[in-house]
């Protein structure tokens, strides 16, 4: 650790440094983008402004310690800072543009920039005191304050929200069919069963759901796994292939027949018609076989569901964005029922009746009177509420020795049960799915929570709370031999507020509240609700979660439990005090930002990508619809269905570049302009580690002059390079001249840098 | 508890850590593999992850004249058997790192900066070494995916953000590993009828990939980029000498059925085990890792007599003596099955050479945490062991102040003969820990 001492003391002798005040943890790093230094914050010429922004203050301060919370989807994602993470587009506008209204919106002629994270606003701040005063960071909020607050400085940027007079689709995206969507798929094109998907290595969770586009890959354990499947449901079917087609059981069969099916049924298979290119290759795939019929047939079969036309959904568009009519009948079939199209489907497409917004509503109602959609809706729901883990989450056998798989089995099927009737036979409302008295229970699971009917039931009044009060999602949602606020409250304020929860802090003891026979819940997880920092986030859960207080940990009524007063607080309109799970269902049902949030989750189930910039406003135009369709679930889909995307994508992008090989290697000698090292620069060159045959080195640099260079440095590297960061050099040995990468090319006058790199001798 | 929502920034950023410790690397001509080339180390490398942390009091050994000592009821006593085969190491810190989930994603990696990009220490050495094995590198899990991949559930990456996952089931990993396998003795230059087909399907499909991928947009193309080298990696499985008829090889097939199932925790992970083993002694793997549980384990381990999830129990306050020792009892049970891991690896020959598998592979078990009360990456517990081909001088306990892990995966690479310079991170830390390799 030798480069910190280093460090410290370049700062030191600047009368900078502010050790110690950085909450976050931060480690000391050297660089631009390092920690901020009080008084390190000259007026800079104003065309820069944005770059300062987001040198200063975004990357050190903002991105570090706001964003946790302050971001969609975060915590205080309803207060006035909205920070936009990097990986957005738009990001830095908007980040800007958000920071400059705290730093205009004023208590007392204070910012609340200034205020909140200080602690000094009288409303106080749900992180705590996050920006003392006289902090690093607190100078680099005070010194944003100034800038804004030049009139000579201010930047031409408009504060406000966007306007979402044009809702744009997402972009062009292929999307592998999940392990469920792979089983659907196959068992309603050949008519078998199949539970291969199981098997299948489990997919990236992203926001809680496992089908994003963007994570869904085929690594080698997923390759050979698609192989063993394709391989068993190709030699099932070519074992008896008449469903493909006639001519495949006569005796004469031969590639004639292989180039029919590969015409008629290939289409199912490929959810469009196959090229005469395509035909011919595996025409050409079954003669090189040479074997019997059904071993080609077996194998032509193995290689088209192994082919990226089948596994992969493609929703590309042509080159003005176009989807095809294929892609929007595949993308619509996959949305409404969760597998492939059928006949009827892949007909309308043929006759073009899904290009308008009409023609796909028509077909989505068509295939939503179908038992798959029945299934995809269920599907959602229980992605969603992440119900999937019922059958494995870890119980105590000791504390509840009553719940055996059959019993977590009937829990299932109240489910399934409880969605399909709330959504098709009640009212088929949101509201209903977090309110409804009823459930439904068999034997078994009567018998587990102490009723004496089983089939639909109503417990006493005030007692369920739909969806959030099933075994499944009560049994999920809890500790294996308690019950857990904690977990009941996360729940809902992640799926059904859309606000996530930041893990704990560093340095905090986690312990979970032991069990005190006879004392109160409430009192028990007070010590973590209560104390700095843990109250900033349970205040958000606990409470909540005591509202369910009345439900075990394995979903069953109890009458000895003194309360269950819950209440919600923080967020953007659902604030309020609840007692019992059935009254939060109730406030929850209510609640225009569940409604949102409800839609928000839909949309991205539906489409497989998160909203960003560029598809903000057809969130919003979905959630619109779905209110103005009297929150009906049906209403959503055909909402989703109508939607731009599944008509075009944005296409923005200009042509790929050849895969010509870039520019060429670097220069093998100093570049002809090396330029000596400019006399402001003081440099520290400290070897890191040292071996045998190697060493690596880390370098500061420090502009003492009085304006801003882009600086250079010169070294002997004392023998060859091998790797380098944070720095470009000219030449590979001897004297090598380094000069910034593309972000620490510029010093400040009193900025400082940091590059590295190793070599071999 | 399961954080379910990764946000979009999470998955792609990888959190703080990696907002706070991206530098920007690029490489000259140089080439960007390590050496290996006549290389002299270790010939395997098996990584072993358990979850959430520990608890130092009861983890550290005591120091014993030169050696060190495994106190009655530690955590780490069961091992005792094997301590001269054991460097215990006291004092590795993911710097800059906190929490379960930065720690699971910094372990092997050291942070998505530097040389390695992101890659994992077990898929970096695999592109080294493990170019010509019939799997480069194999991983192998214990109910490590009810939550499904994140973060959370993942410990190898082929690259920033590209996750490997591991299998879970012992009876598809049987099948994986001698279901499809050429016949022994077979003649790897006339292939038997059943491979030629596959490898038929394979072009075939192969040739579709690169059609598509004309076709997309830039960003697409990373998603058929990867498929296409897992049929490369799937191709040379299916050709390459499964190895049947050595030592140990093929084992018997597991017999087991639930390994979802919480009370099976124990079976499953003694199923993959053997199959880790026979995967070495059949010569079909070079590097493997066996990923028990994640962090955040939930799983309640009943058969060490507790009734509280292992997360929970991993953050019982020291006040709190039963909820201590429960969480010892549970550590230990890990112990116990590293020595059962190792007995295993010694029980074989080495194929073609002298000794043991064991006397040829390093064994480094990992942690994502320190403290796990704490949440915090500070003196995270790792343990190596094996033989290394004499890489690896043994039976020490090396207390290291504050040393940055990054040095750490450096000197594992110099074990296993490899001479990169830099592993993940550069600006942590570079180059070797002296005690380590020396």
């Amino acid at each position: 650790m030798k480069r910190l001492p280093l460090l410290a003391a370049l700062l030191a002798a600047c009368g900078q440094t502010e050790p110690g005040t950085d909450p976050g943890g931060l480690p000391p790093r050297d660089g631009a983008d390092g920690a901020p230094v009080a008084g390190d914050h000259e007026p800079a010429p104003c065309a820069d402004e944005r770059d300062w922004f987001v040198r200063e203050l975004y990357r050190p301060v903002l991105a570090v310690q706001c964003i946790g919370c302050h971001t969609e989807g975060g915590t205080a994602a309803a207060t006035r800072l909205n920070l936009v993470p990097e990986t957005e587009p738009g990001w830095e506008e908007a980040s800007f543009a958000a920071v400059r209204r705290v730093v205009r919106a004023e208590l007392a002629g204070e910012p609340l920039l200034l205020l909140k994270p200080s602690l000094r606003h009288p409303d106080g701040h749900t992180g705590g005191r996050l920006v003392p005063e006289g902090s690093a960071a607190y100078g680099a909020l005070e010194a944003f304050v100034e800038r804004v607050r030049d009139p000579a400085c201010a930047p031409d940027v408009e504060d406000g929200v966007v306007a979402c007079d044009d809702v744009r689709p997402g972009r062009p995206l292929l999307r592998r069919l999940t392990p469920d969507e792979y089983d659907r798929t196959v068992r309603d094109l050949f008519g078998l069963e199949a539970d291969y998907g199981d098997g299948f290595a489990a997919d990236p969770v992203v926001d809680g759901f496992r089908n994003r586009a963007e994570a869904l890959t085929v690594s080698p354990l997923l390759a050979d796994q698609l192989r063993v499947a394709a391989e068993d449901v190709a030699r099932r079917v070519a074992a008896s292939p008449a469903a493909l087609g006639a001519c495949a059981t006569r005796p004469d069969a031969g590639e004639a027949c292989v180039r029919d099916l590969l015409g008629g049924f290939g289409t199912r298979v490929f959810r469009r018609p196959l090229t005469s290119e395509e035909i011919n290759e595996y025409a050409a795939l079954y003669a090189a076989d040479g074997g019997t019929f059904a071993a080609g047939l077996e194998l032509v079969l193995s290689a088209m569901l192994q082919s990226p036309h089948f596994l992969y959904r493609a929703e590309l568009g042509d080159a003005d964005g176009g989807l095809s009519p294929y892609e929007t009948a595949t993308a619509l079939a996959y949305l409404v029922t969760g597998t492939t199209p059928d006949d009827a489907l892949l007909a309308a497409a043929a006759a073009g009746a899904l290009d308008a917004a009409d023609g796909r509503e028509a077909q989505a109602r068509r295939l939503m009177a179908q038992p798959a959609h029945r299934e995809r809706v269920r599907r959602f729901v229980t992605a969603w509420l992440d119900l999937d883990r019922l059958a494995a989450v870890p119980k105590d056998t000791a504390t509840f020795p009553e719940l055996t798989p059959a019993v977590r089995e009937a829990m299932r099927r109240e489910l399934d049960a409880f969605v399909d009737h709330a959504v098709f036979s009640g009212t088929g409302r949101l509201p209903e799915l977090l309110t409804a008295g009823y459930t439904f229970v068999d034997d078994t699971l009567a018998t587990f929570y102490g009723l004496t009917d089983d089939g639909r039931v109503t417990p006493q009044a005030g007692e369920r709370a739909g969806l959030l009060t099933l075994g499944a999602t009560l049994t999920v949602h809890s500790r294996p031999n308690d019950t857990s606020p904690i977990h009941r409250g996360k729940l809902v304020r992640e799926r059904l507020l859309c606000q996530a929860i930041p893990p704990p802090p560093p340095g905090v003891v986690a312990d979970p509240p032991p069990f005190v026979p006879g004392q109160r819940v409430r009192d028990r997880y007070a010590a973590h609700s209560q104390v700095q920092p843990c109250e900033g986030c349970h205040r958000l859960m606990d409470p909540i979660g005591f509202a369910f207080e009345r439900f075990d940990g394995v979903g069953r009524w109890r009458d000895d439990v003194e309360d269950a007063a819950g209440e919600i607080v923080g967020s953007a309109s659902s604030d309020g005090a609840v007692e019992g799970a059935a009254a939060l269902g109730a406030h929850l049902g209510a609640s225009a930002e569940v409604h949102d949030c409800f839609a928000r989750e839909a949309f991205r189930f539906a489409y497989g990508i998160g909203e960003d910039a560029g598809t903000r406003c057809m969130l919003r135009a979905v959630q619109d619809e779905f209110r103005a369709g009297d929150l009906a679930v049906e209403a959503l889909f055909v909402a989703l269905a109508r939607s731009p995307q599944l008509e075009r994508r944005v296409v923005d992008e200009a042509p790929p570049p050849d895969p010509a090989p870039d520019a060429g290697p670097p220069d093998a000698g100093p570049a002809p302009d090396a330029a000596p090292p400019l006399p402001d620069l003081v440099v520290a060159d400290t070897v890191e580690s040292t071996w045998e045959t190697g060493a690596c080195h880390q370098v500061t640099v420090r502009n003492d002059g009085p304006s801003a260079v882009a600086w250079a440095v010169e070294l002997d590297v004392g023998g060859t390079l091998t790797q380098h960061w944070e720095c470009q050099p000219a030449g590979e040995a001897g004297v090598v001249t380094f000069r910034g990468a593309e972000w620490n090319a510029d010093l400040a006058p009193g900025g400082e840098t940091g590059f590295g790199f190793c070599v071999s001798r | 508890m399961p954080d379910r929502s990764p946000t979009r920034r999470q998955f792609v950023g990888g959190g703080l850590a990696a907002l706070l410790a991206a530098p920007f690397v690029a490489q000259l001509a140089a080439p960007a593999k390590a050496r290996a080339q006549g290389r002299v180390g270790a010939r395997r490398l098996v990584v072993v992850f358990t979850p959430n942390g520990t608890v130092h009091r009861h983890w550290r050994p005591v120091p014993r004249g030169g050696g060190f000592e495994l106190a009655p009821g530690s955590i780490l006593e069961p091992l005792a058997p094997v301590r001269d085969d054991l460097v215990v190491l006291d004092g590795v810190d993911y710097v800059g790192v906190s929490n379960h989930e930065g720690g699971m994603a910094a372990m092997l990696t050291g942070g998505a900066g530097g040389a390695t990009q992101g890659a994992s220490i077990d898929q970096y050495v695999a592109g080294v070494i493990g170019g010509d094995d019939r799997f480069p590198s194999l991983e192998i899990g214990v109910q490590t995916s009810a939550w499904g991949g994140s973060t959370q559930t993942r410990m190898s990456y082929r690259r920033a953000g590209e996750m490997v996952p591991p299998e879970d089931d012992p009876a598809a990993l049987y099948r994986r590993l001698f279901g499809a396998a050429r016949a022994a003795g077979g003649d790897p230059a006339t292939p038997d009828r059943a491979l030629l087909r596959r490898r038929s399907v394979i072009d075939h499909v192969r040739r579709e990939l690169r059609a598509l991928s004309r076709r997309l947009p830039s960003e697409e193309r990373p998603k058929l980029d990867a498929h296409l080298a897992s049929l490369r990696q799937m191709e040379t499985s299916l050709s390459a000498d499964p190895g049947l008829g050595r030592a140990g090889c093929p084992p018997a097939a597991p017999d087991l059925r639930g390994h979802l199932d919480n009370d099976r925790f124990p079976h499953v992970g003694e199923a993959q085990m053997d199959l880790l083993v026979a995967a070495l002694a059949c010569g079909q793997t070079r590097v493997t890792s066996l990923q028990w549980a994640h962090t955040i384990a939930p799983q309640v381990f009943s058969w060490t007599g507790t009734g509280e999830g292992h997360h929970a129990l991993s953050h019982m306050a020291d006040e709190n003596v039963e909820g201590v020792r429960q969480f010892v009892a549970a550590e230990r049970w890990f112990s116990a099955q590293m020595l059962a891991l190792i007995e295993k690896l010694k029980a074989l020959p080495e194929p073609g050479g002298e000794g043991t598998l064991f006397d040829h592979t390093l064994v480094v078990w990992a942690k994502e945490m320190g403290d796990s009360r704490l949440h915090d990456c500070q003196s995270v517990p790792w343990v190596l062991t094996g033989g290394a081909s004499g890489a690896l001088r043994r039976g020490r306990y090396v207390r290291l102040d504050h040393a940055p892990h990054q040095k750490l995966l450096v000197s594992i690479c110099r074990l296993m003969g490899l001479d990169n310079p830099t592993f993940g991170d550069p600006s942590h830390g570079t180059g070797p820990l002296a005690e380590v390799v020396g």
